[in-house]
């Protein structure tokens, strides 16, 4: 039985969608209820429906065997697992974000409000300037307008959120997208199953682009 | 007394097992002080997995450490030489940080090193303990080899230098493909490298079909080198039976500092990941001034605490009550009896809280009475 941990929320609903053409469906069961847990014996799976930024914590302590999670967790948080294929489901882009008046000042340390605080780090560490981190856990956006910090890292899609709050997006540096992981020790010792998902997983997302 | 086998942990066991085992080879047991100086992890801070360790001020005004790691300590008091080798095995705590929580744990570690002259049989001697100290933790294991110097072989033939491993090493120890095409486009490589490289992360499995693919992506001595001793150790270790438990993955890559050459891993089924980590470390003997070379590795054993156990039914068979009148020769004397029996007894006055016993006993007025239990 391979354990699957799914997203709860879009993603997961579309990579479920996904996994049950390729032959790992659960029946009707999957939409019905509120439960966490939908198991097919026939098809040897058994799905776990947690927080997206749990996935990965599921996956690396082999509470599931693979998972689905977005680039920006596994950034973030790194977990020890494999990450095998690049789904291209989820599509957005970490990016630094200020309001629309806004001009660095390159002499003073920079104020940076985030959810996503290694990968600010880390960026801002290539770069070689200081800055001091906000940790917020939503609502983002209000940081720089209410004067809390001078800009923001984090996720966009389309960009309306940052635009409807006045402000505008200074530089995009990680494409983002939902990977396939799986846990070290599964992936050697059930590698004839997870290997067949990856390979019919990456066939069906190869049609879909070629469409 | 006898000692019963489901009284003890699973690490209890196994560290006992592989006592016995690396005895046998003649390894010595090696044991070391709690505490080193702290200027050598200092000194030698790029072999540390971080740099975060426990410092204090000894009395005598030294600054002292508790042991981030035990090879290094090993290393700097070996007396082996390239003519002389030393073989010795341990049973340590080392204190390091623990990524989720960020606090300092204490990770009991056993290990076994062979510092000297390290050949073919040194090599082969190793991989096998390793493999063996596995089989008797756990039924299903598997030990995951590769050989550095294919990979880093490699990328030396496409001229990827040290300044991008940092970057490219992490996405093929991932096999995290998609990316590794990208990082390596942006280097600007020839199609047919950045498939070669890419290749690696795909290039594991049985033995011998891995090592007949990796054969034919030599590209340099230093890669041909890689394969034929990893092909040696193979077939010594296939001699003996243990090919099954033995696969091969070249995107497993360590630590550059750390280790060159052969490397290897060992997993267990029921646990999440590696519980054993080794290779060979010449460039660190060297790096501390030693004429020698090294080989080991190190088991978790604070791992293996989740290693499913069976659970004894029972924490004793029999449960003795007494009263305060008794007369205490002769509750002593009946309790023996019953401990000659071969059972564990537990003598109270009152039955106490969360105690699983077989039989309920009462002694009264010099006569021990089993107490059936109600329905």
């Amino acid at each position: 039985m391979l354990n699957i941990a799914l997203p709860k929320g879009r993603l997961g609903d579309q990579v479920y969608a996904l996994l049950a053409q390729i032959g790992y469906d659960c029946g009707s069961i999957y939409e019905q209820n509120r439960k966490l847990v939908f198991e097919s014996k026939e098809n040897n799976v058994r799905y776990l429906l947690v927080k997206p930024s749990d996935v990965a914590i599921y996956v690396e302590h082999h509470a599931a065997d693979v998972g689905i999670v977005g680039k920006d967790i596994l950034a973030e948080s790194r977990p020890d697992v494999y990450e095998l294929l690049d789904l291209g489901l989820g599509k957005c882009r970490m990016c630094v974000a200020a309001k629309s008046d806004y001009m660095e000042d390159k002499d003073r340390t920079l104020r940076v409000a985030t959810k996503f605080v290694n990968i600010a780090k880390d960026h801002y560490a290539k770069l070689n300037r200081d800055i001091d981190i906000i940790k917020l856990n939503g609502s983002i956006e209000l940081a720089p307008i209410l004067g809390l910090s001078d800009v923001i890292v984090d996720i966009v899609e389309s960009g309306s959120t940052i635009r409807e709050n006045n402000l505008k997006i200074i530089e995009e540096f990680m494409p983002i997208s939902a990977r396939f992981i799986a846990n070290k020790t599964s992936f050697k010792f059930q590698n004839e199953t997870i290997r067949q998902m990856v390979d019919k997983l990456s066939m069906v997302l190869n049609q879909i682009e070629g469409r | 007394m006898t000692i019963q086998i489901d009284m003890l942990k699973p690490t209890e066991v196994a560290t006992l097992a592989m006592r016995g085992l690396y005895e046998d080879f003649g390894y010595k047991k090696y044991r070391m002080s709690r505490f080193e100086e702290y200027s050598l992890y200092a000194a030698n801070q790029q072999f540390l997995s971080d740099d975060k360790v426990i410092t204090f001020t000894d009395l005598d005004g030294r600054l002292l450490a508790l042991k981030p790691d035990v090879t290094i300590s090993i290393i700097k008091n070996t007396k082996a030489t390239k003519n002389s080798r030393e073989k010795v095995y341990y049973l340590e705590s080392v204190f390091r940080e623990n990524k989720e929580s960020h606090t300092f744990h204490e990770i009991s570690q056993m290990g076994l090193e062979v510092l000297g002259n390290v050949d073919s049989y040194a090599i082969i001697e190793v991989l096998q303990l390793a493999a063996k100290s596995l089989s008797l933790i756990g039924k299903n294991y598997l030990l995951v080899l590769s050989n550095m110097d294919f990979v880093l072989g490699l990328l030396e033939s496409v001229g990827i230098g040290e300044e991008s491993y940092s970057q490219i090493l992490p996405l093929i120890e991932g096999k995290n493909n998609a990316e590794l095409r990208r990082a390596l486009w942006e280097l600007n490589l020839k199609e047919e490298d950045i498939s070669a490289i890419c290749s690696l992360t795909s290039l594991y499995g049985d033995c011998q079909k891995t090592l007949e693919i990796a054969d034919k992506m030599v590209q340099n001595d230093r890669m041909a080198q890689a394969v034929s001793i990893l092909q040696e150790v193979y077939q010594a270790l296939d001699c003996n039976d243990m090919a099954d438990c033995l696969q091969l993955d070249f995107s497993m890559v360590n630590d550059v500092d750390y280790y060159n050459g052969i490397i290897f891993q060992g997993y267990l089924e029921e646990l999440p990941r590696k519980v054993l980590a080794g290779g060979q470390y010449d460039g660190m003997v060297k790096k501390m001034g030693k004429d020698a070379a090294g080989i080991g590795y190190a088991i978790y054993l604070s791992d293996l605490e989740r290693m499913p156990q069976t659970k004894a039914s029972y924490d004793v068979e029999a449960l003795v009550l007494y009263d305060t009148d008794v007369d205490t020769t002769e509750l002593f004397q009946a309790v023996r009896s019953l401990r000659k029996n071969g059972m564990r007894v537990l003598t109270e006055r009152v039955v106490p809280p969360e105690i699983r016993y077989e039989k309920l006993y009462r002694f009264q007025n010099g006569i021990l009475q089993e107490v059936k239990k109600e329905c």
